[in-house]
């Protein structure tokens, strides 16, 4: 005969069970998002950097040729961005499909917000830190970067493209 | 030898470095604000008197060439990028060099902060009304992704903060050629590319158009 | 009757918060129409953003907390049948609010504090709207320690008796919120007032976001706990029967005191001030704290089946059409459990770390939001102005038909208006906006669900409109109402013996203290260990 430890708090037996459901409930859903966060390295983005976004033009890595997409050494991309009322600077991305993409992007004024329908990069942009989202664009086509944080009276006007297309050319 | 080659290296590594110059070296941070918060319009009018402003400038900022610029009621911040760009040759004109070249970083957030006390131009009364225009300054065009001007530029053209200029009231060649020159890429302080990307996107006639929309009534027929 | 001495107050207070929801409810009908875009010369970003910020501050600051706090006071002194702890200071508060509420509304109707209410920095508001909004939340802390005397006051003078419930849950909302708006009142004494005032140069965006994500999701508990406590301790009785289990109401008030503040990192998953180990331990907590509402659907739904049943319900769902309808507190209830349903389904979503990142900031969370505040707590808002009302007034309610129309529309509307805003939010709608200048593919995706924001802004109008109108002529109703007391339910089975943790809050206070300086405290501290660059003010 086991002791059920909510006998002690919950008097009706079908309550109790379904109290045992909700608690069941509650950790199954924490125990799977936190299994595949650890297990998929899939977390929110979550870098600490600070920049200094009063400055931001003259900063380094947000430079003004310092913008767009980079290729890196193992074949990932970084794309570098500025927000910046009213806009995502610069205007126009190309990333080639299936590849890895890191996104590292800083406002230079206030708080914005940014996420591209379709695709699972979304993140904040927070004046005084740098943002860094890491994702891969699994289709091709032509997708919106959106502002989704009011940053000011153009805030609507907030929007700029990215398209993803075909890796460059197979093998030859 | 083999100082030399340091020495030659050296300065070899600093020519691609030379290039990756930002379009402006004025940063509004709070020590820039500071400075624009401390100047003082009185010695700017002093100074406006002393460097001739009103040479090209017109008396109250307001310019009577419609070749030259209206500075009247132009924001501070605005204004004293402009010139310190001008000091710095991020942005290319002899004149203005010259008139800028002796004067200092305090000095120059005197003169902006005057010129900023005085009342601005007001657009034509008869000013240009084409759908097309008014589309572009109140919705932009999305397929090209042109901004509504009036997103940055405010609902009345009168400006928006640090580094987004009043249109309204402005002489119309010069809206033309600030549009011109961005298109082109002949200027080239706006930072991060704002104004060129959007320039790049207008064809002639509505650069004409949208100056036709904010630009100041012209001087002859107000007299 | 000495526990009457609060009824002017809380009926006072109530009505500020209802003729603040009606001034709400019309700038609601002027924003959808402006996002229609079938009205081009009321198109104006200037003009949306103002109504936008105006509407927010008066649905989820003002008709909150005065419908909290007059509330608040007549539960106190009817179910503790005694008077208000001290009636000067809670009148004192009570006008501190309404100082900080006309304070703060002349930017807001100026246009100078179009931040929206959750005035992020560094836009820069008015310094006016945020000492007004300080002094609002200044003004409910004399009701939280009202509520805390009064509930120590009886339970000295009434030693081993069991605290009603109904004041028990309405002390633990006070301790709660007291505790949570410490967050936001950091952030706007200490960091919004003095930066817009001048007197600092820069805000630490980070630090301020974190301050607010303190206050941002127990905010959402304290406007929900008078529904809950409604629903324990009216319902039952209106409904014709009992209250299934004091106890776990009990259990339920308190675990959303111990978990609805330590976990407001939910609200910052996107944003890169804060390690991701931190926003899991708030998921963790986040996912706890939908246990007390689980808890509390089965609470009152099997208090409900007693009801139906008690009056000749059979079968496994007879009992539901059994139930007394026709009683707005039942209807309302019913309603409202419905949409805490669907609201709460979409909470689990955005609680979810790493699924909240397909609808952060879109138009999902709009249709979130409304649909369990503007839906579930505040359908149950107007059943209790309809229960509380004939008590008040001493006047029958002026028309029972309009009222559960009244309910019926605002249930249907706000299914209208809130249903396309999630299905808005996944095709990729941003929120705040005051237009869609965006590429045509995307636009063409949301124009059917746009207008049906139309529709139901209306039909919530009506609702509004109606159900000021039955409160407003029950004032001058001839007729008496004869039963003036409060009704609480009772329990099925009758409380004997409670558990000192279930009569008291004291040792749950320590521990959602300890759990805040778990949660937030190296959080917060970081700011100042690592070097930070503030931002200046910015305009709108």
């Amino acid at each position: 005969m086991s002791i059920d430890p909510l006998r002690y708090v919950c008097e009706d037996p079908l309550e109790r069970k379904w109290t045992w459901i909700t608690l069941i409930l509650a950790f199954v859903m924490g125990g799977v998002l936190g299994f595949y966060a650890l297990a998929s390295n899939l977390h929110p983005p979550s870098n600490v950097e600070t920049i200094d976004s009063s400055r931001l033009h003259l900063s380094e890595e947000f430079a003004e040729d310092n913008l767009g997409v980079k290729v890196n050494p193992d074949g990932s991309l970084t794309v570098t961005l500025v927000a910046a009322r009213y806009g995502f600077y610069p205007p126009r991305i190309e990333v080639p499909v299936d590849t890895p993409v890191t996104l590292r992007m800083a406002s230079a004024d206030v708080l914005h917000g940014v996420h591209v329908p379709g695709t699972n990069m979304t993140t904040m942009i927070v004046p005084g830190y740098i943002s860094e989202v890491n994702t891969t664009f699994t289709r091709t086509g032509s997708f919106s970067l959106l502002c989704n944080e009011f940053c000011g009276l153009g805030h609507d006007q907030m929007w700029s493209r990215l398209s993803v297309v075909e890796k460059p050319g197979g093998g030859e | 030898m083999l100082r030399s080659i340091t020495l030659f290296a050296a300065l070899a590594l600093l020519i691609p470095a030379a290039g990756a110059e930002p379009s402006s070296a004025v940063a509004f941070d709070a020590a820039t604000l500071r400075l624009l918060a401390e100047a003082d319009p009185v010695r700017g009018e002093e100074l406006a008197k002393s460097e001739r402003c009103h040479r090209c400038h017109g008396d109250a900022g307001v310019s009577e060439d419609p070749d030259d610029i209206n500075i009247a009621g132009m924001s501070s911040s605005y204004a004293y990028k402009q010139l310190t760009d001008y000091l710095d040759k991020k942005r290319d004109n002899r004149d203005m060099y010259k008139s800028v070249r002796e004067l200092d970083a305090r000095q120059l957030a005197d003169l902006a902060a005057w010129y900023a006390t005085l009342e601005s131009a007001q657009p034509a009364p008869e000013r240009n009304r084409d759908p097309a225009v008014l589309r572009l300054v109140f919705k932009g065009d999305p397929e090209r992704m042109i901004k509504a001007c009036a997103s940055c530029h405010g609902r009345k053209g009168r400006g928006g903060q640090f580094d987004h200029p009043a249109l309204a009231g402005q002489q119309r060649a010069y809206l033309v050629l600030s549009l011109d020159e961005f298109k082109e890429g002949d200027r080239e302080n706006d930072i991060y590319a704002r104004m060129r990307h959007i320039a790049e996107a207008l064809t002639e006639e509505e650069i004409e158009g949208l100056a036709a929309y904010y630009a100041a009534a012209v001087q002859e027929e107000a007299q | 009757m000495d526990h009457t001495d609060s009824a002017r107050l809380s009926l006072i207070s109530m009505w500020v918060g209802f003729i603040a929801f009606l001034a709400a409810a019309i700038l609601g009908v002027y924003q959808v129409l402006e996002r229609s875009g079938l009205i081009p010369a009321i198109e104006s970003p200037s003009l949306y953003f103002a109504s936008v910020s105006t509407h927010g501050v008066l649905m989820g600051f003002v008709l909150t907390t005065f419908l909290v706090v007059g509330f608040g006071y007549y539960t106190a002194t009817t179910s503790l049948k005694q008077p208000l702890w001290n009636k000067p200071l809670a009148w004192f508060g009570f006008g501190l609010s309404i100082a900080g509420v006309l304070l703060a509304a002349v930017p807001l109707l100026t246009g100078q504090a179009s931040v929206l209410y959750t005035f992020y920095p560094p836009l820069r508001a008015h310094p006016a709207f945020y000492i007004g909004a300080a002094l609002l939340v200044a003004g409910s802390w004399f009701w939280c320690l009202e509520m805390v005397m009064m509930m120590a006051i009886w339970k000295r003078d009434h030693p081993g008796d069991t605290v009603p419930l109904a004041m028990y849950g309405t002390t633990a909302n006070a301790i709660m919120w007291f505790i949570t708006s410490l967050g936001v009142m950091l952030e706007v004494i200490f960091q919004l007032i003095p930066w817009s005032l001048g007197l600092v140069d820069t805000v630490d965006v980070g630090l301020a976001r974190t301050l607010f994500s303190w206050t941002l999701h127990a905010i959402v508990y304290f406007w929900l706990f008078p529904a809950y406590i409604a629903m324990y301790t009216l319902l039952p009785r209106a409904a014709g029967g009992k209250l299934f289990s004091d106890q776990m109401g009990r259990i339920a008030f308190i675990m959303l005191l111990v978990f609805s503040i330590p976990i407001g990192f939910h609200h910052l998953y996107m944003d890169p001030f804060q390690a991701a180990g931190w926003k899991f331990l708030h998921m963790i907590g986040t996912f706890m704290v939908a246990v007390p509402t689980l808890i509390t659907g089965f609470t009152i739904i099997a208090s409900l089946e007693v009801a139906g049943r008690l009056r000749g319900g059979k079968g496994l769902l007879g009992w539901i059409a059994a139930l007394p309808w026709s009683n707005p507190m039942v209807t309302a209830a019913g309603l409202g459990l419905l949409m805490l349903t669907l609201g709460g389904f979409g909470g689990m979503i955005n609680a979810s770390y790493s699924m909240n990142a397909m609808v952060h900031n879109t138009q999902w969370v709009t249709g979130h939001f409304h649909l369990i505040f503007a839906g579930t707590t505040v359908i149950m808002y107007f059943a209790i102005a309809y229960y509380l009302w004939p008590k008040l007034t001493g006047r029958r309610l002026y028309s029972n038909t309009l009222a559960l129309t009244q309910l019926w529309l605002w249930f249907i509307g706000m299914l209208v208006l809130t249903l396309p805003w999630h299905y808005l939010g996944i095709a990729g709608q941003p929120r705040r906006i005051s237009s869609t200048p965006y590429d045509a593919v995307l636009v063409q995706q949301w124009d059917a669900s746009e207008l049906a924001m139309i529709v139901g802004g209306f039909i919530l109008l009506i609702s509004a409109l109606m159900l000021i109108y039955v409160l407003a002529r029950t004032h001058g109703n001839s007729q008496q109402e004869t039963s003036l007391a409060v009704e609480y339910a009772e329990p099925l089975h009758p409380v004997l013996r409670i558990p000192r943790l279930l009569n008291g809050l004291a040792f749950w206070t320590v521990l959602v203290v300890v759990y805040m300086v778990a949660s937030y405290g190296y959080p917060i501290l970081q700011f100042f260990l690592m070097e930070t660059h503030g931002t200046v003010p910015w305009s709108i």
